[in-house]
């Protein structure tokens, strides 16, 4: 019988994904306390609660397990250092789990130590990436924006961990900034690079503008970051006009890629319809931060939420309907390829489902944004409420599908469209 | 003794996972010859790091194994790890 080659099972990935959903939907419990309570959660429980599970769990984490499958897979390597991962997944979880704690207790400790955790988890990520899993010579265009995110995520928090500690009072807004746009927004753009071309089966157009996009994007951060610390509001809107520029870019590459050559899948890919969402949203959201800069209009809670929710949850949530069920497929069935019938990725999820959470999510969305226009928290909270139902089943789905993984069982897979791959003649 | 039209139908017999479409439709298999019991093909994959192209490469010699031919010839294109994969398919 022939051999199937094993590649690195990234079981890391699939255990930070399932947990950020998790925080997700602790996330969207404690903003619907808030909402419910007019503008925050009651005194004693201090509202920078869901920021910290928001930004540092749910954000943060799928986009550490996603990279641990990125850096290996895009260099055509195993993953190195496997071991240190799991490490690194419990320095993090610690450091947001203490620092919830903390905040709960209000200890101001507490929250110094926590955060300082949370940043030698971040420090290994770092190492474990950098360190044992970059080869120079196969650094592509995607794996720049990785690296540079990994630079954005150490400066970010080193600032909140010395801000916590009391060792320095830079404020929050370069925290949220390095974090969601150096960091996160920075790894969807190199994401979105690979993925949106490999799952629509076409190829990415402009990269020399993609290229040029990268530095755009850097110079953006780096100029909001400065604005936030010491350079004022000409720096943070002008760094702010930047990063709007960078999200043009990459959405003018990402459309044309789309776009262009022949359409071999029938559809749009359920990744791609909640990247596409995200990426409109992110044109969205950089515009709006200039106008919150230059007008000094109270929107930040708008701007926060169509980043977190319009932006990063589109772009997060499309990519898990891609590498969870892939992940699950890999470790079930790759090994069973030519010997059984195994089963489609989209086979393994309810698609009908993901499609209807798309517009759900996204109506939602915008539902919630109206209620804060017009100060309606009860409408906000409502909102919030179907984004909860739909995290919770999208965890209960990903749950499920994992525990397929477990059984290995094969007997209850459709039989349309499944490979047929009898090993009758192995050589 | 196989014959091309007998090539290609195993070769639609292999389903991209992801896709759902036959790697001969994808346009995967380019390069195809048949000629005396042999059959030679360069099997490109979509995208250079595609995660399954291991597994992929593997079952498309599978399939071909489940003909009467004396030697199958795989090149592998478009793929980070194609020298790996083709030593495996050669020795194996």
């Amino acid at each position: 019988m022939m051999p199937i080659v094993p590649t690195t099972l990234v079981r890391i990935t699939r255990v930070y994904l399932l947990t950020a959903l998790a925080y997700l939907v602790l996330t969207l419990a404690l903003s619907i306390l808030a909402a419910a309570s007019g503008t925050s959660l009651l005194p004693a429980l201090d509202a920078n609660l869901f920021w910290y599970i928001g930004v540092l769990g749910w954000v943060s984490l799928p986009v550490m397990g996603a990279f641990y499958q990125f850096f290996p897979t895009l260099q055509g390597e195993d993953l190195h250092a496997e071991k240190l991962t799991f490490l690194q997944y419990g320095l993090i979880n610690l450091g947001i789990l203490g620092i919830l704690g903390s905040l709960l207790i209000g200890n101001r400790n507490g929250l110094g130590l926590f955060t300082t955790i949370y940043a030698l988890g971040a420090f290994l990520l770092a190492f474990i990436l950098l360190g044992r899993n970059t080869i120079p010579s196969k650094v592509t265009l995607s794996i720049r924006f990785f690296m540079a995110a990994v630079v954005y995520l150490l400066a970010g928090v080193t600032i909140l961990t010395l801000n916590n500690l009391g060792l320095a009072s830079l404020g929050r807004p370069v925290v949220s900034h390095l974090l969601l746009i150096g960091w996160a927004v920075m790894a969807v753009f190199g994401a979105q690079y690979i993925m949106l071309p490999m799952l629509q089966l076409k190829t990415l157009a402009w990269e020399s503008l993609a290229k040029v996009q990268f530095f755009v994007a850097n110079l953006g951060v780096i100029g909001l970051a400065w604005g936030f610390v010491r350079g004022g509001t000409p720096f943070i809107a002008g760094g702010g006009a930047v990063v709007f520029l960078a999200c043009v870019l990459f959405v003018a590459v990402i459309w044309r890629s789309v776009t262009t050559g022949p359409s071999r899948l029938p559809k749009l890919d359920i990744s791609v319809k909640f990247f596409l969402a995200g990426d409109a949203h992110l044109v969205l959201v950089s515009l709006l931060g200039i106008v919150v800069a230059l007008l000094s209009i109270n929107l930040s809670t708008v701007h926060m939420h169509l980043a977190l929710i319009g932006v990063l949850t589109n772009v997060i949530i499309g990519a898990m309907y891609h590498i969870l069920p892939f992940l699950v497929w890999w470790e079930t069935y790759a090994g069973k390829v030519g010997l059984e019938q195994v089963p489609l990725l989209k086979e393994l999820f309810n698609e009908s489902f993901a499609n209807f959470s798309f517009y759900a999510w996204n109506i939602s969305l915008w539902v919630m944004i109206a209620g804060f226009l017009f100060a309606q928290y009860y409408v906000v909270a409502i909102a919030g409420v179907v984004e909860l139902i739909l995290a919770a089943i999208l965890l209960g789905q990903m749950l499920n599908l994992v525990a397929r993984r477990k059984s290995g069982s094969t007997s209850n897979q459709p039989k349309g469209g499944a490979m047929n791959l009898n090993a009758s003649g192995g050589n | 003794m196989a014959t091309r039209e007998e090539v290609i139908t195993k070769l639609k017999e292999l389903v991209d996972p992801h896709t759902g479409i036959n790697v001969w439709e994808m346009g995967m298999v380019k390069d195809l010859e048949v000629e005396d019991n042999r059959v030679s093909l360069t099997f490109e994959m979509t995208s250079n790091f595609c995660p399954i192209g291991m597994q992929l490469g593997v079952a498309l010699k599978r399939k071909l194994a489940e003909l009467p031919l004396d030697q199958v010839d795989i090149k592998i294109g478009n793929y980070l790890r194609a020298s790996e994969l083709e030593s495996v398919l050669k020795t194996s």
